[in-house]
């Protein structure tokens, strides 16, 4: 393509090596993409978030009504009913925030071993006095070989900036 | 082959390139326009808002371009007040893409003072990086109006083009993707191709455009890193004020310096700067290729490296967590270093060699032309042009023997020598895209100076 008498051609060589390793780095992100977001069938079941409550750490209840926004204060927890699942089906639930990190969290286990954990309760960041504003996800996962495959349940809530 | 003829023959090629520079353009205001009306109906989303207000900068910046390189090829006194009128537009658009910033994004919680104090803490530190990267060409320092127009597309027109694209991005992989390793993989890819190619469609406009000053690799470089600096500064303002909202009152100014010390200081000449420098180094070779194929690969291995690069940062950033420890701020730099560092390491190569490629064309072209007897170049003059040193030497000189006029004149002419032995270098590969007879106009240009100078 570029003659071996061309000065440029070593610039040339490694600039098409760095389009090689580039494609590897590109390849290598997705097989890693593939590993966490497998080709699995679906299962169609679908859990049931009974609400996101405002949450007493103390006591372990719930209090108000059914909500979807929060304060920077407030502590505040999904209540999920574990039992519409099919009882032997692994599945587990987890909080993230606006920063993509787990912030609470329960399961893996099988469904019937979860029907007495109904409320899953956020927790404040390592270093943080109160929640980071933002938006957060609650997701219901369903498990196989040890990680989650499918989302059978979604809800999103904010946490404003100011309380 | 005469000038006349090798200038005939590439004209033609000149009208298909400004058409594919400004279907370019099209096409970019035009997605942005749809995108950010679009986004703002459906969504109403901050971001989106942020798009929509952010088309009269786009105009603005649009203007100061067309009005600015216009001026180049203007009398010096037009020259200088189109500049200045382009300059107006440019501080206007900024500051008007600043307060769209502040006003629809960060108002409410960090408030106007804290937003002008991150730019004004960026300022400082893009700036200095801005200025050493012109200073790396050392044969031809690149102008600089088009090193800040670069700088100014990637802060305003990049950024603009990708709040829309990840955010769609983002809503649509947050419902339907796995939360975790797979989601921030998807979101890394995200951040890699729509960043890397909104910068590098800048780069791209500048190749195309401004063929008579993007001479080669270092060039390339040189424009990309300068894109890739603009949307860091602009980057880095987003995230302090950002950051500075979150984790206010306690900690909001902790979190904000740390954002501008890793981003501008740390991370000023990795991460953005060298992932759009690889894109410009790729069309910088390409510039100097004959055939189709030869260029496709160096132009596709740029921005495949750029995204990649991007990319790996993004996504394997967890791999290399940061302690509360008296090791964090240690880690901090192991992990740029490490994790950034071979692409940084990649472009200092093909910097390092591309100028010393470039200073052995320019060396060979000018005893070539002093051979030739036309008065442009001497056989003396000759080390001294081809030696960065000498020439800074010279002009020195010359301020000493004749204050600072002389040494404008003295800096002028060898300019112009070596602009001409740029010109015969493009020739000799058979990728010359100048007007006919500029070596000719050249070779005036150089004795006029060289009579004003009197160093002959």
């Amino acid at each position: 393509l570029v003659p071996a008498n061309d000065e440029l051609r070593p610039l040339y060589r490694i600039m098409r090596g760095l389009g090689m390793v580039a494609i590897a780095i590109l390849l290598l992100g997705l097989v890693e993409f593939l590993h966490f977001e497998p080709f699995e069938p679906k299962t169609g079941a679908t859990a049931e978030i009974l609400g996101i409550f405002a949450y007493d750490p103390e006591s372990g209840t719930k209090s108000g009504p059914d909500a979807s926004h929060f304060n920077r204060d407030q502590v505040f927890a999904a209540e999920v009913n574990w039992s519409a699942l099919p009882p032997g089906m692994v599945v587990g639930a987890r909080w993230y925030n606006s920063f993509q990190q787990e912030v609470g969290g329960t399961g893996p286990k099988q469904a019937d071993d979860l029907t007495g954990q109904p409320l899953i309760p956020i927790h404040v960041p390592e270093g943080l006095e109160r929640n980071l504003p933002g938006h957060y996800t609650f997701v219901v996962e369903r498990y196989a070989r040890g990680q989650p495959v499918e989302v059978i349940a979604r809800r999103l809530i904010k946490v404003e900036r100011t309380p | 082959m005469s000038l006349t003829a090798v200038g005939q023959r590439f004209r033609p090629r000149r009208p298909s390139r400004y058409l594919v520079a400004l279907a370019i353009t099209l096409i970019l205001i035009g997605v942005l326009a749809v995108s950010a009306v679009l986004d703002y109906i459906n969504l109403e989303v901050i971001p989106s808002r942020t798009a929509l207000f952010g088309l009269p900068v786009l105009g603005l910046v649009a203007g100061a371009s067309y009005v600015g390189i216009r001026a180049l090829g203007s009398d010096p006194e037009h020259r200088r007040r189109a500049l200045i009128r382009a300059s107006v537009y440019l501080g206007i658009a900024l500051m008007l893409w600043l307060l769209v910033i502040d006003v629809f994004t960060f108002t409410q919680a960090a408030g106007p003072l804290v937003a002008v104090i991150c730019a004004a803490a960026c300022v400082p530190t893009t700036g200095f990086g801005l200025w050493v990267l012109r200073r790396l060409d050392r044969n031809e320092a690149e102008p600089w109006r088009l090193v800040m127009v670069a700088a100014a597309w990637g802060a305003v027109v990049a950024t603009s083009l990708v709040i829309w694209g990840e955010t769609v991005w983002d809503d649509v992989t947050t419902n339907v993707l796995l939360p975790g390793p797979g989601l921030d993989t998807s979101t890394a890819f995200s951040a890699g191709l729509l960043e890397e190619i909104a910068k590098g469609l800048a780069v791209v406009l500048l190749f195309l455009v401004m063929r008579d000053e993007f001479d080669g690799i270092v060039d390339g470089i040189v424009y990309g890193a300068a894109v890739g600096m603009g949307f860091n500064f602009m980057e880095s303002i987003s995230y302090m004020t950002h950051l500075y909202a979150i984790f206010q009152p306690h900690q909001g100014v902790v979190a904000a310096g740390v954002q501008w010390y890793a981003r501008q200081v740390l991370g000023l000449f990795f991460g953005h700067a060298t992932y759009t420098a690889l894109i410009g180094a790729g069309l910088g070779i390409a510039r100097q290729l004959r055939g189709f194929r030869p260029k496709l690969i160096t132009i596709g291995s740029g921005w495949l490296i750029a995204i990649a690069g991007h990319f790996s940062w993004d996504a394997w950033l967890t791999f290399f967590p940061i302690s509360h420890g008296a090791f964090a701020l240690f880690e901090v730099h192991l992990r740029t270093i490490v994790m950034e560092g071979p692409f940084t390491a990649a472009v200092v190569i093909l910097l390092v060699l591309g100028l010393h490629i470039e200073s052995e064309a320019l060396a060979r072209q000018l005893r070539a032309e002093a051979a030739e007897g036309k008065g442009a170049v001497e056989e003396a003059e000759v080390p001294r042009l081809t030696s960065f040193w000498n020439r800074a030497l010279s002009r020195f000189d010359a301020l000493r023997r004749g204050g600072f006029r002389a040494y404008r004149q003295v800096a002028r002419l060898q300019q112009a020598q070596l602009e001409l032995a740029m010109e015969r270098w493009h020739r000799e590969r058979q990728v010359l895209d100048s007007a006919p007879g500029t070596e000719d106009m050249l070779r005036e240009q150089i004795r006029l100076l060289r009579s004003a100078a009197a160093v002959r």
